[in-house]
């Protein structure tokens, strides 16, 4: 019955409850794509880390992967002792850094060279042509970006080294690769010149031969073995290095994104004060129309909690049918707005802003019920204290 | 003697209207029985509408005693009184209070409803009240559609729907032309006739001359009775 005379009672004013339905399904929309927006970064890393598949990242004491060129030594010592660990099934040693590629005869360009053995690897995608093989120890795949700067195809030479002696204008003791691939780089920024080669080529171009040093070991897990347990083994066990779990890695990315969470914990409450504001007084309104109706019902024996549920449910029926709306336009402002966003160079190919997860789409539910909860309340009250005699004597006196 | 359905004894009803003190009641004492239809006359303003109210149970007195279907109203939780008006009151307005997005069936249905009928016996019983007030062929329309008089009867058929002891109706030919406050008057007889107590408060000397029992009030209280009358 309380459902019955809701809705009933929201259709009255067929245009009005549109358009309020139109404004909740905005402010809706904003709500949701603060949510994502909240944990998009982190859910678009998850998502890549989880397509890369590696459950611990073993790095330089003090740094995230990837973040500085730091490493650290004995590089291919600690991942055959990691690989001798119970559970693990392989540790990838890898070397990523700073260098200089060209072609023959043309001026160098700075570029980042990622160090990883075949057939191990997860930090590319192969557009086109092969990838490296195990056997391909002087041979390269390369972005789209730095082929597009070196006027690369695949089969041709790639000429790179550690350091560019500028007043020559030459690359010093540059070592020779040839093209097999062009890829994209998962964690490449959208102009980033890269190329890929075998972990021991970059570090002789890396100048990391002597003291064996990688910028991270990847370690793969059996499927019953705990990250977390695996990365505290790695810390206990050597200390001049940082090991993450999946889990640990998001949460300390997570960290760093704090003005992500700032930016859309304010955003995102705005748009729950508009949702209170316009459903409180949307059903406030109609309530105050309604009054002498309100005090008819409670005469002729409707009890007063089935009338404050009434209201209550008005204003939750008025939220419930702006989600549509809500989802709806936050999914098509969230592509939009990612779009704009990722479109800055400073940010890696594969990430997003926006990501639409269970979470978000949870938490913008809860909120959304929660809005039109709280704006229930006046109109609910109002009803909770209707007086019926002088809302009947005011109604007919007016 | 029939059963006796409300008995108020000395009952007051006083309030402050901007800082004065209203009286809007002073030691009324009636009783109510089975069966019997009472019409309440008097000026603007004389306490009519107020002890309605009151006998109603939409409004408590501030002293006296009021037996409401012989329980003591002053011990009347909320929840009681609001009970007592589902089961033993029907109430009619000069305003019809039709909710004008339910249809008429939908309006006299919601009494029903909050008794908690099964759908079926909702549906017969409304059926039934709203061939009783000659509106069975109006059932579907929504108050808009409906004339005054109709609106009226719908009123009326939602006060009968949970067959009530005692219907109290307040200026119910109010807004109402001659010929229509002629229909209303003619059911609320026939009504009478059918066994239901009726507590009429109007404007209206040939509709309260109707009521075997005519009472005026002035100034909060009840005249004694006119020699002669009934």
């Amino acid at each position: 019955m309380v459902g019955f005379l809701a809705i009933r009672g929201l259709f009255r004013h067929p245009a009005r409850t549109l358009l309020g339905v139109l404004g909740v399904g905005v402010a809706g929309a904003l709500l949701l794509d603060m949510q994502m927006l909240s944990r998009g970064l982190q859910a678009s890393l998850h998502r890549i880390l989880k397509e890369v598949g590696y459950e611990v990242r073993v790095t330089p004491r003090g740094t995230l992967p990837f973040d500085t060129d730091a490493t650290f030594p004995d590089g291919h010592r600690i991942a055959a002792a990691i690989t001798a660990h119970p559970g693990v099934d392989h540790a990838a040693p890898i070397l990523g850094g700073s260098v200089y590629a060209a072609r023959a005869g043309r001026e160098p360009v700075s570029a980042f060279v990622y160090g990883m053995d075949p057939p191990t690897q997860a930090l590319w995608r192969v557009l086109d042509g092969r990838d490296l093989a195990p056997s391909d120890s002087m041979y390269a795949v390369v972005s789209p970006a730095l082929a597009a700067a070196l006027g690369l195809s695949i089969g041709d030479s790639l000429h790179a080294a550690g350091e560019y002696t500028s007043q020559l204008g030459m690359l010093r003791s540059p070592r020779i690769y040839v093209v097999t691939g062009i890829a994209e780089f998962h964690f490449d920024l959208r102009t980033q010149r890269s190329f890929a080669i075998g972990t021991r080529e970059a570090q002789h171009l890396r100048n990391e031969v002597a003291r064996d040093g990688l910028s991270l070991i990847a370690v793969a897990l059996d499927d019953q073995t705990s990250g977390d347990a695996v990365s505290a083994w790695v810390r206990d066990t050597f200390p001049e290095v940082e090991a993450f779990s999946v889990v640990e890695a998001l949460d300390a990315v997570q960290g760093q994104l704090a003005y992500f969470n700032l930016f859309s914990l304010v955003l995102g409450s705005v748009s729950m004060v508009v949702c209170v504001l316009l459903v409180g007084t949307m059903v406030a309104l109609s309530i105050s129309e309604r009054l002498g109706e309100l005090a008819i019902l409670r005469a002729i024996g409707l009890r007063r909690r089935r009338l404050v549920s009434m209201v209550f449910l008005e204003s939750l029926a008025l939220v419930l049918l702006s989600m549509p709306i809500a989802f709806g336009a936050g999914h098509l402002i969230s592509l939009w707005l990612d779009a704009i966003l990722t479109r800055a160079p400073s940010i890696p190919v594969d990430m997003s802003f926006f990501v639409f997860t269970r979470r978000a789409a949870l938490r913008t539910l809860a909120l959304l019920f929660l809005s039109g909860s709280i704006a229930g309340l006046y109109p609910a009250l109002l009803v909770a204290r209707l007086r019926i005699a002088p809302t009947l004597h005011s109604e007919v006196m007016g | 003697m029939s059963e006796r359905l409300v008995s108020a004894r000395d009952l007051a009803k006083d309030y402050q209207l901007d800082g004065f003190a209203i009286h809007a009641l002073r030691s009324v004492t009636l009783e109510v029985h089975a069966g019997e239809f009472i019409s309440i006359m008097g000026a603007s303003g004389c306490g009519k509408s107020t002890l309605l109210h009151i006998l109603g149970a939409v409004d408590v007195p501030s002293a006296g005693e009021l037996t409401l279907f012989g329980r003591n109203a002053a011990e009347l939780t909320d929840a009681e009184r609001t009970a007592l008006r589902l089961h033993h009151l029907g109430f009619v307005f000069q305003r019809f209070f039709l909710l004008p997005m339910l249809t008429a069936a939908e309006n006299v249905m919601l009494p029903l409803m909050e008794a908690g009928l099964a759908r079926r016996q909702r549906e017969e019983r409304v059926h039934e009240v709203m061939e009783y007030v000659g509106l069975a062929q109006r059932m579907r329309h929504k108050p808009g559609q409906l004339s005054g008089g109709e609106q009226q009867r719908v009123a009326i058929a939602r006060a009968l729907v949970n067959r009530p002891q005692l219907l109290l109706a307040d200026e119910p030919t109010g807004e109402l032309d001659e010929a229509t406050g002629e229909q209303i008057a003619e059911l609320l007889q026939r009504l009478h006739a059918d066994g239901t107590a009726i507590v009429l408060v109007t404007h209206n000397p040939e509709l309260a001359a109707r009521a075997t029992r005519q009472l005026r009030m002035r100034d909060g209280q009840i005249e004694p009775p006119m020699e002669g009358a009934p």
